[in-house]
């Protein structure tokens, strides 16, 4: 059992440890969330929100009811995370492969060059893998949300002409 | 990790609206090497083959351009790797055979006979390969110590292409299983067209004694 005098000294130092204290260590302990951005809801985007409302539109279609509409803007939010995540890969692979310093004469040496760079990179690629399953998911199950609810609105809409 | 850059990279190419592309998916994912035409070609391949009647299907449509071309390329890539690899092999074995030493200056400026020879050989210069198989005879070599050679040193590399292979068809067997749920007509029309476009990219090579194989890539590309 910890000793009373243990205690007491554990909570002053405790109380000692609240963090950076300079303006420059807390602007950046600020950011010890922020490593990729990844985990970020496109919707608290500005730019990227705007995409999933256009996009959502594109998906319901012209005169679609709001339950339609609401379950179209899963999947763009879906689609959009997609696109942030695979993007983000993307401009990854570039940077390393100009980071390697690799000259588009020695086209014979790309593969190995390539090889390199993602060798390098996998434990950041597999992250962003990993971000890339579960936008998939979310798509998937948005899809077939959106399926079943149109599928009952063309039941309901057969038993009205009937 | 380090953070996204807003800006697109200077080596892609990045359009943000390509013929039948829904804007919802964004600019294809092109790298050095990368030709957008034949990216739109196999973009309007699919989609013309499998006729997508919504934007769901669409989006399939995207998902299986991007999928496909992620495959090829890293088919291409490997490819490409493993004949790069196996110059290197032929450079180790053709030193051993003419009696060079391993640490010379020479070999790394690609100087040497051998280092010569090999890189001729890998170009397919008909006089080299001609003296190479000879050299090799000579020693009662065959091509498998080359290759195995070759494979040794790459072998990492070589399995991490076939792990990147592997998971991007497994991404793509999960999206046809989606496909087929909603419609199985659009997931069997979306398989044979890929089937086929995988097809073109080999070629029938001749074997040593006139059998025939099929497991060649059509042609190496950065």
């Amino acid at each position: 059992m910890t000793s009373p005098r243990k205690l007491k000294a554990n909570r002053e130092n405790a109380r000692a440890s609240t963090g950076p204290r300079t303006p420059a260590g807390r602007a950046r302990s600020s950011r010890n969330a922020c490593r990729h951005g990844l985990n970020i809801s496109v919707l608290s985007d500005y730019a990227l929100s705007a995409e999933v409302e256009a996009s959502a539109h594109e998906i319901a279609g012209v005169g679609a009811i709001p339950e339609i509409h609401g379950l179209s803007r899963r999947i763009a939010e879906a689609q959009i995370d997609l696109n942030r995540v695979r993007r983000g890969r993307h401009d990854l692979l570039v940077r390393s492969l100009s980071d390697a310093n690799y000259s588009p004469l020695e086209v014979s040496a790309y593969p190995k060059v390539f090889a390199q760079v993602v060798a390098a990179l996998a434990s950041q690629l597999a992250v962003i893998d990993r971000y890339e399953r579960g936008a998939l998911s979310r798509r998937k199950f948005a899809f077939r949300a959106f399926d079943a609810m149109r599928r009952q609105r063309a039941a309901t809409e057969r038993e009205k002409t009937h | 990790m380090s953070n996204i850059d807003p800006q697109p990279p200077v080596t892609s190419i990045a359009r943000p609206e390509r013929s039948g592309r829904l804007s919802c998916f964004g600019p294809p994912p092109f790298l050095l090497g990368d030709d957008p035409k034949a990216y739109d070609e196999l973009h309007a391949r699919i989609s013309g083959d499998v006729k997508p009647t919504d934007t769901l299907e669409k989006i399939w449509v995207c998902e299986a351009a991007d999928i496909v071309w992620e495959f090829l390329r890293l088919r291409r890539l490997k490819a490409g790797l493993m004949n790069g690899a196996a110059e290197d092999g032929m450079k180790d074995v053709l030193r051993k055979l003419l009696g060079e030493k391993i640490i010379d200056i020479r070999s790394v400026l690609g100087q040497t006979p051998a280092t010569k020879l090999a890189s001729k050989w890998a170009a397919r210069g008909p006089r080299a390969v001609k003296k190479v198989d000879k050299l090799l005879a000579a020693a009662g070599l065959i091509m498998d110590a080359v290759m195995a050679k070759s494979t040794g040193r790459w072998i990492d590399e070589a399995e991490r292409f076939d792990r990147m292979i592997m998971s991007a068809e497994t991404r793509f067997g999960a999206q046809l299983r989606e496909v087929d749920r909603r419609r199985a007509t659009f997931g069997q029309r979306l398989r044979r067209t890929l089937q086929q476009v995988e097809d073109a990219e080999y070629h029938v090579i001749e074997g040593p004694k006139g059998e025939t194989k099929r497991d060649q890539p059509a042609e190496v590309e950065g």
